[in-house]
């Protein structure tokens, strides 16, 4: 259920999804003017980039995956 | 830190190892010094340098939800100049545009205000603050038309107001029309989003996208505060006469009800760190969600082809309640008795179906049965249980300069259970409209202040720190730890003593040896990172007070004292930093609030914890 991807060809980069991700996963790719999935390891599944975006371009995967963390560095 | 900050800041602090015994001294020394050769010079070894954003205004307001909104609005009002900063976006992230319900009390509606008040002085164990209370419920109305003036709509599509109420409580609350719980979402027209638009129009100028991180304080005053971009390496510095936090509540980072993930403790943390008081945090917040649709609890449900909806058709646990509750032996959840409906909202009773080794809990609907699982609040209290210590009803805090407001204040409007659906959003509009007031009231008689410039680079150094360390732990690995030690059933909502003081070791090991070693490697990371730091205060706050409060009342259980002990415990627990260690005390709860002592216990209390 974490945010996986952004379909680019449906994507109008609006930024609802972007404004609307209180985590901060989602950010603007400044070349394309299109949204992109940035830091996933950090969505939370509150699904709120999906109610906010007028297109359905929002990918969800099926699962919340943790990465493996490392300490330093 | 600028060349020319820079210079300015060697020639006030002295060069590298005589700033670094300088800033040892201050309580947050390790955070400002550790794993940093020259404090005095940073960004020389780490190679991070910053742009200067520096804004001045009479009233500076930390948050955008509700509480910061109308704070913005009702300080404008007062002739004040007004930046509203939010280190999501204003109008769109946080908790506030999924919102569904507005307490609003309103004789004309036929509610009758001896009824409401004793109801709640019941249902919330007789802790809650009733001078609050009652301000929420009066001044709920006129900030209710105040959201009609400002655009917010709360007609259905068929003319009239969705009132939700239940026939065991007096209450009524109103929904807005535009939510993720009974519309579609939109973003034109969702109350949030209304009430930036008009915060817009009126002049104030809104900062998005800025993590706040430090108030600033001279002279025993603050004066405004230190924030950091999270987009990029830009520094803010907010000059204020006054400074309204609005930041929220603290929890854990959450899966469930998923928008909490920007309300990481941070107005508590930052208050706290500059001296104010603050409400202790025993009495938990018990939402729960649904395994296989974890922002259900937030409304949003998730088929299982991934396919996402809002709305009332679907089957939905919307703000922990729940009804056709099964245990593992298909046994359904005993009704609470009369006099207690307050418990739907609010109940401990599914951790004690798991605390007699009766999970998983199912809940059955129409769509089947569903697992059901806790932990979707990690971290918080139930609302306006947890916050800034008001000083006053003007919500100022014991800081002068300070005010509070929404979940940042804590004003105990609910006691010790959430007995009182929709005062969350009521409470804010009522708590920041008088914050906002009082706040640009006193802006308007004093002159801007000329901000020390050791303090400032003191705020600066605090806030830049983990992107200059040689190296550190990553703020989401100490973050998923700490939920780690916090998530168990056995910690945060069924106590005991040792499993507490257990807890409170793990976290106090993280205050002392992971939190100073924080490391961000980009904007992005440095929120994370200061996030986390906040967290792990939130998390002391919460066992401390959780040990500190000796019997068990509303949302607040402990095994160890399963009763609740009114000759001792008719208090509130407040908190303060002394000498760098938190102390609690208590606050006795005035006499004449006292339930009567000749109601036996069973009858003043309906409930029964295990064990009494």
């Amino acid at each position: 259920m974490a945010v996986e991807n952004i379909n680019k060809d449906l994507c109008v980069g609006c930024g609802e999804c972007y404004r609307a991700c209180s985590a901060d996963v989602i950010r603007m790719d400044k070349k394309t003017g299109k949204a992109a999935v940035t830091y996933p390891e950090d969505c939370v599944l509150c699904a709120w980039c999906i109610l906010s975006c007028p297109v359905h371009a929002i990918i969800f995967n099926g699962s919340k995956v943790s990465p493996v963390f490392t300490s330093w560095g | 830190m600028s060349n020319s900050n820079r210079r300015e800041f060697l020639k006030s602090v002295g060069q590298g190892s005589m700033a670094a015994a300088l800033y040892m001294h201050l309580p947050d020394g390790a955070w400002l010094t550790t794993g940093i050769d020259d404090v005095a010079d940073p960004g020389a070894a780490s190679g991070v340098t910053y742009k200067e954003t520096k804004l001045e205004c009479d009233v500076l307001i930390i948050g955008g939800g509700f509480a910061g909104e109308f704070a913005a609005i009702k300080a404008k009002e007062q002739g004040a100049s007004v930046v509203l900063v939010n280190k999501g976006y204003t109008g769109k992230s946080g908790m506030t545009p999924s919102a569904s319900g507005f307490l609003c009390f309103n004789p004309e509606w036929g509610h009758k205000f001896d009824d409401w008040m004793a109801y709640t002085n019941k249902c919330t164990e007789y802790v809650n603050n009733r001078t609050w209370t009652e301000i929420v419920f009066k001044e709920s109305y006129p900030r209710y038309k105040d959201l009609v003036s400002y655009g917010v709509g709360f007609k259905m599509k068929d003319g009239k107001l969705l009132k939700d109420s239940s026939p065991l409580d007096p209450f009524e609350m109103i929904s807005y029309a535009n939510n993720a719980r009974f519309e579609v979402y939109d973003p034109e027209t969702n109350h949030a989003a209304v009430l930036r638009r008009y915060c817009e129009k009126i002049g104030v100028k809104i900062v998005d996208r800025v993590m706040v991180t430090e108030l600033l304080k001279q002279k025993g005053r603050i004066v405004g505060a230190a924030g950091v971009s999270v987009d990029g390496d830009n520094m803010y510095t907010f000059v204020a006469k006054t400074t309204v936090m609005a930041a929220g509540p603290g929890a854990l980072k959450p899966a469930g009800y998923p928008m909490l993930v920007q309300l990481t403790a941070d107005s508590e943390a930052m208050a706290y760190r500059a001296g104010a008081e603050l409400l202790g945090k025993e009495f938990c917040d018990v939402h729960v969600t649904r395994r296989d649709s974890l922002p259900i609890c937030a409304r949003a449900m998730v088929s299982e082809d991934n396919e996402v909806k809002l709305g009332r058709e679907k089957p939905l646990i919307h703000h922990g309640f729940i009804d056709n509750v099964y245990d593992v032996d298909g046994q359904k959840m005993p009704d609470r008795p009369a006099g207690s409906a307050n418990y739907k909202f609010s109940y401990l009773g599914p951790n004690f179906l798991v605390h007699e080794g009766k999970a998983p809990l199912e809940w059955k609907t129409e769509a089947g049965d569903k697992e059901i699982v806790g932990g979707a609040c990690l971290g918080l209290s139930h609302r306006e249980a947890e916050g800034i210590w008001p000083a006053n009803t003007d919500c100022a805090s014991t800081v002068p300069g300070l005010y509070a407001a929404g979940d940042a204040l804590g004003s105990m409007t609910n006691g010790a259970v959430y007995s009182i659906g929709g005062t969350s959003s009521g409470g804010a509009t009522v708590t920041g409209a008088r914050a906002g007031t009082a706040a640009g009231k006193e802006a308007m008689k004093i002159s801007m202040p000329v901000i020390d410039e050791k303090e400032l680079a003191r705020a600066k150094l605090a806030t830049r720190a983990p992107r200059d360390r040689k190296g550190g732990y990553s703020p989401r690995w100490v973050t998923q730890h700490l939920q780690n030690v916090m998530m168990p059933n056995f910690v945060s909502y069924i106590k005991k003593a040792d499993r507490l003081e257990n807890a409170l070791a793990q976290v106090e090991y993280m205050q002392a040896h992971l939190v100073p070693w924080l490391y961000a490697g980009d904007p992005h990371e440095l929120r994370l990172a200061h996030e986390t730091r906040n967290m792990v205060f939130n998390a002391e706050l919460v066992l401390r007070s959780s040990l500190f409060r000796t019997e068990s009342r509303g949302n607040h259980y402990r095994e160890d004292f399963p009763r609740r002990d009114d000759k001792n415990w008719l208090a509130w627990t407040k908190v303060r930093q002394e000498q760098g260690k938190m102390v609690l005390v208590k606050v006795p709860v005035p006499d004449e609030w006292h339930p009567d002592p000749s109601i036996p216990y069973e009858k003043r209390y309906p409930f029964r914890f295990p064990g009494e």
